[in-house]
């Protein structure tokens, strides 16, 4: 198990699925990704859970769920697309209400790495480093109606937007 | 110290002071602490004081609940049984396939 968060594999990686997919534009249709793959996605109430994968073999299921918002749900099934493929040695794996922003140095522990990984996974499938960077995104940093624009554009919430965009140009930041 | 949130809490602190590039020793001196009991806090063979906590987290620049919650949540997550029974419960409210939500 990962005791640092693999970035650059991850990047890699979600680069090849665009490619073998086809995605050369937002917004990233995540649900033809993950059915390429051969996972069934599924959604239902799940009260305080967000998202979850059940492997079958060499498959899965990923449910979601359908009472969150639909960019909410589309972040879900990336991430646990994300623990699908990163995470091999989880069987059955349950959500509770994750936290998109959830990267900090001190979450240390394997579960906590393994969260962060499907959150960089899910960030950089829906907001790719060079379809942002093909509509000059590192200008709308501080622009919150270009974040909106932005967010509306790649069907993500505006809060994952910015968080992405932080992110991907932080070194550009004043702060 | 038999509870293994301890330990996560002990790993979370190490890992935080690795990442600031800190030695035991000057984080012990900053808290007010011999380092070796640094030493066992960051093993899990000792449990951490509230003031301690505080302290530690002030010193390390993160807030106390960050160092709590990796313990919180790996205790929570830790057993695949309990996944297991609760990933199948879950499956039971799955009543619906998903083909399209992107806008």
């Amino acid at each position: 198990m990962a005791l640092r968060a693999r970035y650059s594999k991850i990047e890699g990686m979600t680069e090849l699925l665009l490619t073998q997919h086809r995605q050369v534009r937002p917004p990233v249709r995540v649900e033809n990704i993950v059915r390429g793959l051969g996972l069934e996605v599924r959604a239902g109430d799940l009260k305080d859970v967000s998202g979850l994968l059940v492997r079958t073999g060499d498959t899965a299921v990923i449910g979601v769920n359908s009472t969150q918002s639909r960019v909410r749900q589309r972040f879900t099934i990336a991430h646990e697309l994300g623990h699908f493929l990163l995470h091999e040695g989880i069987q059955h794996h349950v959500d509770h209400n994750y936290r998109v922003n959830f990267r900090s140095e001190v979450s240390s522990s394997a579960t906590s790495v393994d969260e962060i990984e499907a959150n960089f996974f899910a960030a950089s499938l829906l907001m790719p480093r060079h379809f942002l960077d093909a509509v000059n995104a590192v200008d709308a940093m501080d622009d919150d109606a270009r974040v909106a624009e932005l967010a509306r554009a790649f069907d993500v919430s505006r809060h994952a937007m910015s968080l992405r965009l932080v992110n991907v140009y932080q070194h550009h930041s004043p702060y | 110290m038999a509870d293994p949130i301890y330990e996560k809490l002990g790993a979370a602190i190490r890992s935080r002071r690795e990442a600031l590039g800190m030695s035991q020793a000057k984080l012990a001196d900053r808290v007010g602490m011999v380092r070796t009991s640094l030493t066992m806090i960051e093993n899990g063979a000792q449990g951490v004081l509230v003031h301690q906590l505080l302290g530690l987290a002030a010193a390390l620049r993160v807030g106390p609940a960050e160092l709590i919650a990796s313990a919180v949540i790996h205790s929570e997550k830790d057993t695949g049984a309990t996944a297991r029974a609760e990933a199948e419960h879950l499956l039971g409210e799955l009543n619906t396939p998903v083909s399209r939500i992107t806008r």
